[in-house]
């Protein structure tokens, strides 16, 4: 039996901001068993980030406020927890990679300054061992030249070794849970491949949990086991990679998977109409109602709930029963 | 290390292409030199008194020529640089310490604390800086001690302002976000990563503030409030020679001299290490 490590429910946050309260989630669901990846993606905007920095707290308070929901880690929930303890979960529970590897680093210390030091803070060893860490994992990431590595500045280092740098600083004290968000936006598709190579190996390898948010539809068919599909701060459906990409049941996602062009089959390539709503005022029911094909009375006045319609694949559409026969 | 040392030699190149900075740096050089090596370079003790040449021109015993005391010039201009810069310093070293961590922790936390530490530094500003040194020199007394407190206290809103806008600056960079998503403590990341990447400005500003500084300090002295006779000091010097300038404008211009020279010195200076240290300019 898979474990359940991380669990986000009925997540509900607000920004206040000078033009009003923007409702940036409304109600995320969503978990994360031991040794899998699981898939977050929709489009720009609808809060996929949010989500991912909710469960380390990231989020400045003010302007941001969480009005309801838990987000459980091994059952405790982290949005009661104490900042000291938190400090002792960021980095070393649950560590995360930024979508940014170019500034995500301190341009003042070495690498191996701040490698060793991540590492002596959470594993409670001294600077010697500390050193043999940081070797070590530089070497996981496939940075071979480690000891040269250790020794040069952020800005004297490539984009592509300064995220396999900031992947090893994040697994060197080996979490159990590792976020990424959209750890590969920033780099060129050779090294964006080998990157997530990295990260599904040592999945394998370590039986690390991992939550990739992405908006690369193809990032998640190659590596995920799970995906989940956000749109406007709901999860409007998540389920088995497979099932989701093969057989998706919402039109969100379908619309999303009409829109990837495929060298193959010749057609017109298809568009979602419209865009993300804002945020300030959401519509109401069912947020994609506007821009679906298949919204009726109902979905401008309620909210679809999110329903199991196959064993482990979710669903939140008033119809998709009449859209999936 | 090494890539340290390679740092310090890619900002002298830098700062080698401004000639007035390197004109400025070498000024600087002579001058703490002369300070620190005062006892051996002046030919005379500088409250020796020969009162039979008394307002003597310069001569070759006497290159600048004599007080209206029969002290040698020379001697006393020499002995000054080791009272001015000495003074100049600790207050500018106190100054920027106080005004970095106080502005650094008004920039990082915000709110409250921002409110309460700018507007006392606003208070500070509103008083001219030389308004404000002579008069806590004239409450506390005309002591060194004062003196370094009074152009320090002067100096302190400057520095805090300009740690605090480069504080609020690297605050909201995504190596902050990380930091603390690798579970470093607010205080560790204030002192170890917003304020380290903050230091630029707060250098230039400190060599700028050094020529201010050693400006107050011979200000003062001139008031008679500063460094008290006989320690040779230029501005006290200054004072005392502005009687006899008719007569004997030597042992007024000399140590004018002195304080001019070490001012645009440091100015230069601060003017190019602000070019030389300019991150946009890092890698070229």
């Amino acid at each position: 039996m898979r474990e359940k490590i991380l669990e986000i429910n009925h997540l509900q946050i607000r920004f206040d901001t000078e033009d009003g309260v923007v409702k940036a989630l409304e109600d995320v669901n969503l978990e994360l068993y031991s040794g899998e990846i699981l898939g977050l993606v929709g489009e720009t905007g609808c809060g996929k980030s949010v989500t991912s920095q909710s469960v380390l707290r990231l989020l400045p308070t003010p302007p941001t406020r969480i009005t309801n929901g838990s987000i459980l880690f091994h059952g405790k929930n982290l949005l009661e927890m104490p900042e000291e303890k938190m400090n002792d979960i960021r980095g070393g529970k649950i560590a995360m990679i930024f979508q940014e590897p170019m500034t995500s680093l301190n341009p003042v210390f070495t690498i191996g300054e701040q490698l060793e030091d991540v590492i002596a803070l959470h594993r409670k060893v001294d600077r010697k061992e500390a050193n043999v860490i940081a070797v070590k994992s530089l070497v996981d990431v496939g940075l071979d030249d480690a000891e040269v590595i250790l020794s040069k500045y952020p800005h004297e280092l490539s984009g592509g070794q300064r995220q396999r740098v900031m992947i090893a600083m994040a697994l060197s004290c080996q979490p159990e849970v590792l976020i990424a968000d959209e750890p590969t936006t920033a780099l060129d598709v050779s090294i964006q491949a080998q990157i997530l190579s990295i990260i599904k190996h040592l999945k394998q390898d370590h039986g690390m949990a991992v939550l990739l948010v992405t908006h690369n539809l193809g990032v998640v068919a190659q590596v995920c086991d799970r995906v989940a599909v956000m749109y406007a701060g709901y999860v409007v459906e998540k389920g088995d990679k497979f099932d989701v990409l093969k057989t998706p049941l919402h039109p969100y996602p379908r619309g999303l998977l009409e829109s990837i062009p495929r060298s193959r089959k010749v057609r017109e390539l298809r568009s979602i109409p419209g865009s993300v709503p804002n945020l300030i005022n959401p519509p109401e029911g069912c947020r994609f109602h506007p821009r679906c094909p298949f919204s009726t009375g109902v979905c401008d006045r309620e909210v679809p709930v999110l329903e199991e319609a196959a064993p482990g694949h979710f669903v939140a559409c008033h119809h998709w029963r009449r859209l999936n026969p | 290390m090494k890539s340290r040392l390679d740092s310090v030699r890619k900002i002298y190149g830098r700062l080698k292409k401004n000639r007035l900075a390197v004109v400025g740096l070498w000024i600087i050089i002579i001058l703490v030199i002369t300070a620190v090596f005062a006892p051996l370079i002046a030919p005379y003790d500088p409250n020796e008194q020969d009162l039979l040449s008394s307002l003597e021109g310069p001569s070759l015993a006497h290159p600048m020529g004599v007080d209206f005391f029969g002290r040698d010039v020379f001697s006393r201009v020499i002995w000054g640089a080791r009272v001015s810069l000495t003074i100049s310093l600790v207050a500018v070293a106190i100054s920027a310490v106080v005004g970095t961590i106080l502005g650094s922790l008004a920039g990082f936390y915000g709110s409250v604390l921002d409110e309460v530490i700018m507007r006392i530094m606003d208070v500070f500003l509103a008083i001219p800086s030389i308004l404000l040194a002579i008069a806590i020199v004239a409450v506390l007394g005309p002591r060194t001690s004062n003196l370094i407190l009074a152009v320090s206290v002067s100096t302190i809103p400057e520095f805090s302002r300009i740690a605090r806008s480069a504080v609020l600056v690297e605050k909201n960079k995504e190596y902050i976000e990380a930091a603390r998503a690798i579970g470093e403590s607010r205080l560790s990341i204030l002192f170890r990563y917003a304020l380290p990447n903050s230091m630029v400005p707060i250098i230039v500003q400190a060599s700028l503030r050094m020529a201010t500084a050693i400006l107050s300090v011979s200000g003062l002295g001139f008031l008679g409030l500063g460094v008290q006779p006989p320690t040779p000091e230029w501005g006290t010097d200054l004072s005392l020679a502005r009687t006899y300038l008719e007569i004997a404008p030597h042992a007024g211009i000399f140590p004018g001299i002195a304080i001019f020279l070490s001012v645009i010195g440091f100015n230069f200076l601060g003017d190019g290490l602000n070019e030389a240290l300019n991150p946009k300019l890092k890698d070229r």
